[in-house]
């Protein structure tokens, strides 16, 4: 498999991910860019894997939570890297729904971005988290019900809803 | 305005959507660049995930596996040191860090402004405000971080390290800093080390004035530190260690740049770690698809011995120094099955084994016999013996002292301590919905919330 045309068919899908679970269009764009950085030193290797996605959702799942790396480690991005467009500022909807994904424990927000981000089955879920599906319906369950809480009242009138 | 989580998220994607990616000959790049830096960065990566993740679930995974034990809820609140700090507007997000009895914090407004503000850890008193105005425009991408040394803190944004004196926040310098420079903050000096020309320089905490520094060498593959300063990169013992592609070592003072010693070890393979601890120096000598081998030099006697030795299919995958003179190496074998081995390195031979979680898991020790493996919102503690003693999920864990562990939860909830020994809660009481991570001392936690800065006792 070809890295680039790897990072052409995938890296849409793991930029919605990465905004998803961070809420935050800059710290997305170099989460995607440190993951397939990383896969790309290992590409040997990832391209044998079964789904090689997968991975790069692990290595961002991991460092979207990682201190460290946000407060110092984007500083390794080399010197030639251009800088990317300004990104339009979310809507006021988006804000909402990111700052109530906050809150949340990093395994609902996690099952809640894969869910309804990436149209990812209960299922396929189970298998990528190494979950029981009813773990994965409790984290969507509960991840569901901390939005409802988190999100004013007045945006939600009637509940939450699970279309899928 | 939508109603419902469908709708909500579909916005959120198609604004995801919109967001501009880097071509993935950035990616590339980036790649090639960190492999060449590895070598400084690799000990540091190690610690990132004491702080990944949220509220603790705790089990005894050694005689119970399936037994998990849920955070005790608790009605009371933690005893609060002083009153919350305001932070300042509706902010939703700061960094804090601590050092020498002052906790620190740091937000950006939305006019771009940095604010900082201190405060006495013990009393919770505020002790001082500081703000810097930026004067480029916000940057999407830009690097921001808030760092402790022993009398300075030191903010960093993309283009410069301004420091600022801990007791009044009083602004001594700053310090340019390029794309790629490191910045070591030593108790002795501010090191910075250029990546585009391979310099060091050491500049003075108080006056800012450069106190030394090392002209370019070509083959320079970067500085470590002994254990204690690396892992956490804020501060040293007082020596550096400057290493060649062809693994000729200088212990230098990191106070005058003077050379103590030079001494040459095997010379590492192309993207190889190199990590000082204490009294060893790791070499990982070869590496690749025949397997991977390390050597350990003993700093005191400057003696090179090969301590591992791993075939083809396996890739060295975390190491950490878990005890004086114990090695823990996280072995990565075909089929993702991963192993943690203890090595004595005085004998040159291996301690234990025993099988470590699966996923892309990082290895953590406390130095003193303890290890952590931890992957996304699961970490794993072992013993000396190699026995997984307990392990936490989706937990904030982190080592107290010696023989506790704290958790403290990314959502409102319980904070805990979980005795090493046993696996014993002790649950304090419960905090609010923090907007960053948290800091702590053995006596104090400290969290930005939305209330403000707090700071908790954990004695009582």
């Amino acid at each position: 498999m070809d890295f680039d045309g790897f990072y052409r068919d995938t890296s849409r899908r793991l930029m919605r991910y990465a905004y998803g679970l961070t809420g935050d269009a800059g710290e997305a764009q170099d989460l995607v860019q440190e993951a397939y950085a990383r896969a790309w030193q290992r590409w040997r290797r990832i391209s044998r894997y079964e789904d090689p996605e997968a991975w790069l959702r692990l290595v961002v799942n991991r460092l979207s939570t990682d201190r460290w790396r946000r407060m110092f480690v984007r500083r390794d991005r080399a010197a030639a890297e251009p800088p990317l467009p300004p990104v339009a500022p979310p809507s006021e909807n988006t804000v909402l729904l990111v700052t109530a994904m906050r809150t949340l424990p990093p395994a609902h927000r996690n099952a809640l971005a894969l869910h309804y981000l990436l149209d990812r089955s209960i299922a396929d879920i189970a298998a990528e988290t190494g979950a029981s599906i009813g773990t994965v319906k409790s984290w969507l369950s509960r991840g569901r019900a901390g939005l409802a809480t988190a999100l004013e009242p007045a945006l939600l009138p009637e509940g939450t809803s699970d279309a899928r | 305005m939508p109603a419902d989580l469908d709708e909500l998220f579909a916005t959120l994607g198609r604004q995801a959507d919109a967001i501009p990616l880097a071509p993935a000959a950035a990616a590339r790049e980036r790649g090639r660049q960190r492999n060449r830096t590895r070598a400084v960065v690799a000990s540091a990566v190690a610690v990132c995930l004491v702080v990944a993740g949220a509220v603790g679930l705790v089990e005894r995974s050694d005689r119970r596996p399936d037994q998990t034990v849920a955070p005790t809820p608790s009605n009371r609140a933690m005893p609060e040191v002083g009153s919350p700090i305001s932070l300042g507007g509706t902010i939703t997000s700061a960094d804090v860090v601590a050092a020498d009895g002052r906790v620190f914090a740091l937000w950006k407004a939305d006019d771009g402004t940095f604010h900082l503000r201190a405060a006495d850890l013990h009393t919770g008193a505020l002790l001082w405000e500081a703000e810097h105005r930026t004067e480029q425009k916000a940057e999407p991408n830009a690097l921001v971080g808030l760092r402790a040394a022993k009398s300075a803190v030191v903010l960093n944004t993309s283009g410069a390290a301004y420091v600022y004196r801990a007791t009044d926040g009083k602004l001594l310098f700053d310090l340019p800093l390029a794309e790629n420079d490191g910045l070591v903050l030593h108790d002795r000096a501010a090191i910075r080390w250029s990546q585009q020309d391979q310099q060091i320089e050491a500049y003075d905490w108080l006056t800012g004035e450069r106190r030394w520094s090392r002209d370019a060498t070509a083959d320079r593959l970067g500085i470590v530190h002994p254990r204690g300063t690396l892992r956490l990169g804020e501060s040293g013992d007082g020596q550096l260690f400057e290493v060649t592609g062809e693994g000729e070592v200088r212990l230098m003072d990191a106070g005058t740049g003077r050379v103590l010693e030079t001494f040459t070890v095997p010379r590492p393979a192309d993207n190889g770690w190199v990590i000082a601890y204490d009294n060893w120096l790791i070499i990982e000598e070869t590496s690749g698809k025949n397997g991977y081998r390390l050597a350990a030099t003993d700093l005191g006697t400057g003696e090179t011995t090969t301590v591992v030795s791993e075939k083809a299919g396996h890739t060295l995958h975390g190491l950490d120094m878990c005890d004086a003179d114990r090695l823990c190496v996280l072995d990565q074998a075909p089929l993702r099955r991963y192993t943690l081995a203890s090595i004595d390195l005085t004998r040159q031979r291996e301690v234990w084994r025993v099988p470590a979680m699966e996923g892309y898991p990082m290895v953590e020790s406390d130095g003193h016999g303890r290890t952590m493996v931890a992957d996304t919102g699961v970490m794993a503690f072992y013993d000396a013996n190699g026995r997984e003693v307990l392990r936490t999920k989706e937990a904030a864990t982190s080592w107290l002292n010696t023989e506790t562990l704290l958790n403290v939860p990314a959502a409102p909830g319980p904070v805990q301590l979980i005795r090493f020994s046993d696996g014993h809660v002790t649950t304090l009481g419960e905090v609010p919905l923090r907007i960053g991570n948290c800091v702590n001392t053995e006596d104090r936690l400290a969290c930005p919330t939305l209330d403000g800065l707090r700071i908790w006792s954990l004695t009582g």
